[in-house]
């Protein structure tokens, strides 16, 4: 698919903008929609989505458009850090370093949630996000379940009550929209369950 | 946007769950005519045998089977430890609330 | 803070599931029970008047019914209607208390 966009950037109308950038599926910033579906379209092969012989290219959905096949990603990023998705530790450089057992149950499931790099498919497909301006979005909570389970992160309880509320976890609705369309094979509809009982949990404790 | 299984489980999840909520007052409105004795009851579920009644009932047996088996999906998805065939828990929900519907339908 | 009603309001909203999910079990069973051979007042109230049983069991499901109802509506009525707020919970409350008195009055009408 991307060598379809391309193509006709070249020969077709040089004013399309479109964004790309390792063409081989690590960087996540070639997703569009593709015939209704966020994909991304480096590792999208035409016979795969063409069934009936069209074609039909959109930006993703769920944010601004800057221009043609460009969305601003400015919103989905501005929810990562309100869902206080960014590491909070407490050491410091004269302290030992932590031991984190990888077969541990907590970093088996931030080992299986920690591959995200952002590529928003997952925002763009999910129906909440589209029905509530200021749900949080699948990857912005899927990043706080990784850091809930961080063993040496400081900051539990702020993100707890951060990813709580109905722009937070509770917001979802188990369309698992997010986890079919993960390219990375990510499923946030788990991690989104564990922040709603790891928040139950903690207000059950009089801690929330 | 092109669904999948898991959105339409959703839909018919969120969908029954209105119908079934507008129908309610209205169920327990019927039923208290049993306050009225039995043989103003006995009139009443008389004029619920007419077939289009009936047909409404299978209607919502059906909504009440698939809100339930909806919700059990729902309750699986957010309590119990993720597993890949998760994904097909929307189409063991439609089984089931069709399964309901027949032996109803059956049952009349 | 909106993030300690909603989680209330989440924790409830799956407690009543669990219980409406046994009731419904033995709600639908009954219904399907019953329906052979055709609906009779006479059959219904055999079964229900004076039976504590029973109305204990009609009695927990409304309850349940007037928790869960308003607490799914109120979803669906901020995602597709866009109505959130104090007006919206005036009117579920409203709501939740109809269910539970039109309900339990209907248990009275099969026990009684």
């Amino acid at each position: 698919m991307l060598d379809v966009v391309t193509h006709i950037q070249r020969a077709l109308d040089s004013t399309l903008a479109y964004r790309f950038a390792c063409r081989v599926g690590m960087c996540g910033s070639c997703a569009m929609t593709v015939n209704g579906v966020a994909r991304w379209t480096c590792r999208t092969h035409v016979d795969k989505v063409a069934a009936d012989g069209a074609l039909e290219i959109a930006p993703l959905r769920n944010l601004p458009v800057i221009r043609d096949l460009v969305a601003d990603l400015s919103e989905f990023f501005d929810k990562w850090a309100k869902a206080r998705g960014r590491f909070e530790g407490s050491a410091t450089r004269s302290d030992d370093f932590a031991r984190v057992a990888p077969q541990s149950a907590q970093r088996e499931q931030v080992d299986a949630a920690i591959e995200c790099i952002g590529c928003g498919v997952c925002y763009a497909s999910c129906d909440v996000v589209s029905w509530n301006p200021d749900y949080l979005g699948p990857a912005a909570l899927n990043r706080a379940w990784t850091l809930v389970n961080d063993v040496r992160d400081a900051t539990n309880l702020e993100r707890l009550r951060a990813v709580a509320g109905d722009a937070g976890c509770h917001a979802c609705h188990t369309h698992v929209s997010c986890s079919e369309r993960c390219p990375k094979q990510i499923a946030p509809t788990a991690g989104i369950a564990g922040l709603k009982r790891a928040v139950a949990k903690a207000a059950l404790r009089g801690e929330l | 946007m092109r669904g999948h299984p898991g959105s339409w489980a959703a839909l018919v999840h969120r969908v029954s769950g209105v119908a079934l909520a507008l129908f309610l007052p209205i169920h327990f409105w019927a039923l208290a005519h049993a306050l009225q004795g039995e043989a103003k009851f006995e009139g009443f579920l008389r004029w619920t045998d007419s077939p289009l009644v009936k047909f409404a009932e299978w209607g919502l047996v059906v909504l009440l089977a698939a809100h339930l088996a909806g919700g059990l999906r729902v309750l699986a998805l957010e309590f119990l430890p993720w597993r890949d065939w998760h994904k097909g828990l929307a189409a063991a929900a439609a089984g089931v609330a069709l399964a309901v519907g027949l032996a109803f339908a059956l049952a009349l | 803070m909106s993030f300690r009603n909603e989680t209330l309001l989440w924790m409830l909203q799956r407690a009543s599931a669990a219980v409406l999910a046994l009731c419904v079990l033995v709600h639908l069973a009954t219904i399907i029970y019953a329906v052979q051979g055709g609906l009779s007042a006479a059959e219904i109230l055999g079964r229900t008047r004076g039976n504590y049983g029973w109305a204990a069991f009609y009695s927990v499901f409304v309850l349940a019914c007037a928790v869960h109802v308003p607490i799914g509506l109120r979803a669906v009525l901020a995602e597709w209607l866009a109505w959130r707020g104090r007006s919206r919970a005036v009117v579920l409350v409203a709501f939740a208390a109809l269910i539970a008195a039109t309900g339990m009055r209907a248990v009275i009408g099969v026990f009684a």
